[in-house]
């Protein structure tokens, strides 16, 4: 068992404490989840444990996350410029000046200074050309954005809704997340995501995201929260490159027997991390420690178990994580 | 296109310029500049990926591509550069 009045004592505030994705009653128990929760779960519940119910994340944060976000919420903008009536000019330098604006640190003596990174495909310049060049290329886009019902463009969607995935005592988990686009092609309609990478685009770049618990819980709960036969997934890949940004569209799709086989093995997985609650013991798996280029927490879990909390302390930093909290629309 | 092309020429500041100011100080022909010179680096791209650059221009789009950063940038970075980011 994991002794949470020590972390408690040494951290002050964790995570999973006050938290609305959290059980109000049952310890540490996430009742709403998201593919980033559960794909944390999924590969280490140690992992899950250090980053959901403490809440703590590397000090430094991963280039490539910082380099998503805002690659994200620039087309996002620009997705809401066009829908908004801007012409396609209008819209990208939207776009361009999120890029500029978003990327500098202010100082407390009112200067600045440019985000400096350490990965030469990802940085200031590259994000501008890969926003620039993925609107240039996909300007005439025959995917056209979905229009809710309220009006507003089908962008950066949050949803959430009830499973009938059931805990011994009546509560009932939740599945929630943030879709980047809804939009319909030649008639059908699909989720949009988009992705970065310093890979080469080939075939496999999409064959890896079939299975994908993100990709999976997008196409099943898509098609469960707004109501529409949405027929899969339109992945928009992007290579990062130190010269030139690369794109390829890819199509995700899953039959409805698949889609069921993602729900069956979420029902396992949300049942696992009800017994880990209860047991208060969130175990490693040995076999992660090096996807990705190496877990973070790796360092943690290489030391005695009774020093990790000072390490922990020391290379580490508070993360609140909660599903619930809306980004776009519902 | 055009509208913006218009205003790009009428101040042609370079892009390590803009890239190095104040992002809240920034004009409208500014961000229009960044524009500019990103769309005619994506033309040279796609005209090199097709096989229609001479090599002179091959080489005079490899220098453009990344402008050339300030010297306390470079002495923060050179230091973890390796061949990789040649790109060959």
């Amino acid at each position: 068992m994991l002794d949470l009045a020590k972390f408690k004592d040494k951290f002050g505030k964790l995570n999973a404490e006050g938290n609305t994705a959290f059980h109000p009653e049952i310890p540490n128990l996430q009742v709403a989840w998201d593919s980033t929760s559960m794909g944390t779960l999924m590969e280490c519940p140690r992992k899950y444990f250090y980053t959901m119910i403490l809440g703590r994340q590397p000090r430094d944060e991963s280039v490539h996350l910082t380099f998503g976000g805002h690659y994200h919420k620039a087309l996002e903008i620009y997705d809401h410029a066009r829908s908004a009536g801007a012409d396609f000019d209008r819209a990208q330098l939207e776009a361009v000046r999120y890029c500029l604006e978003a990327t500098v640190v202010r100082l407390p003596n009112g200067g600045f200074r440019p985000w400096l990174s350490d990965e030469p495909t990802k940085n200031r310049f590259t994000l501008l050309r890969t926003v620039v060049w993925y609107l240039e290329q996909f300007k005439n886009d025959p995917v056209k954005t979905i229009q809710l019902a309220n009006g507003k463009p089908a962008v950066e969607l949050s949803f959430r809704y009830e499973s009938d995935i059931t805990l011994p005592d009546g509560t009932k988990y939740w599945i929630c997340g943030h879709i980047d686009r809804l939009g319909e092609l030649d008639g059908s309609i699909y989720f949009l995501d988009r992705k970065t990478s310093k890979h080469t685009l080939s075939p496999d770049t999409f064959a890896k995201w079939s299975p994908d618990n993100q990709m999976d819980l997008y196409d099943f709960s898509s098609n469960v929260v707004y109501q529409l036969p949405v027929k899969g997934g339109i992945l928009d890949a992007a290579q990062v490159a130190v010269t030139f940004s690369r794109f390829a569209r890819g199509f995700l799709r899953r039959n409805e027997s698949q889609r069921q086989e993602w729900y069956e093995d979420t029902r396992y997985w949300l049942t696992q991390a009800y017994y880990f609650a209860q047991a208060g013991y969130w175990p490693m798996n040995r076999k992660s420690c090096g996807n990705y280029g190496g877990c973070p927490f790796r360092p943690i879990c290489a030391k005695p178990p009774e020093t990790r909390i000072d390490w922990l302390k020391d290379t580490t930093r508070l993360r609140v994580w909660d599903p619930l909290i809306v980004r776009g629309d519902i | 296109m055009s509208d913006l092309s218009v205003l790009a020429e009428a101040d042609p500041r370079s892009l390590e310029d803009i890239l190095n100011d104040d992002p809240l100080k920034l004009t409208e022909q500014d961000r229009v500049q960044v524009v500019t010179y990103l769309r005619r680096a994506r033309e040279s791209f796609l005209a090199q990926e097709s096989g229609k650059l001479t090599t002179s221009e091959k080489k005079d789009l490899k220098a453009k591509a990344v402008p050339a950063p300030k010297k306390q940038a470079l002495d923060e970075t050179k230091a973890q550069l390796t061949l990789d980011d040649l790109d060959l």
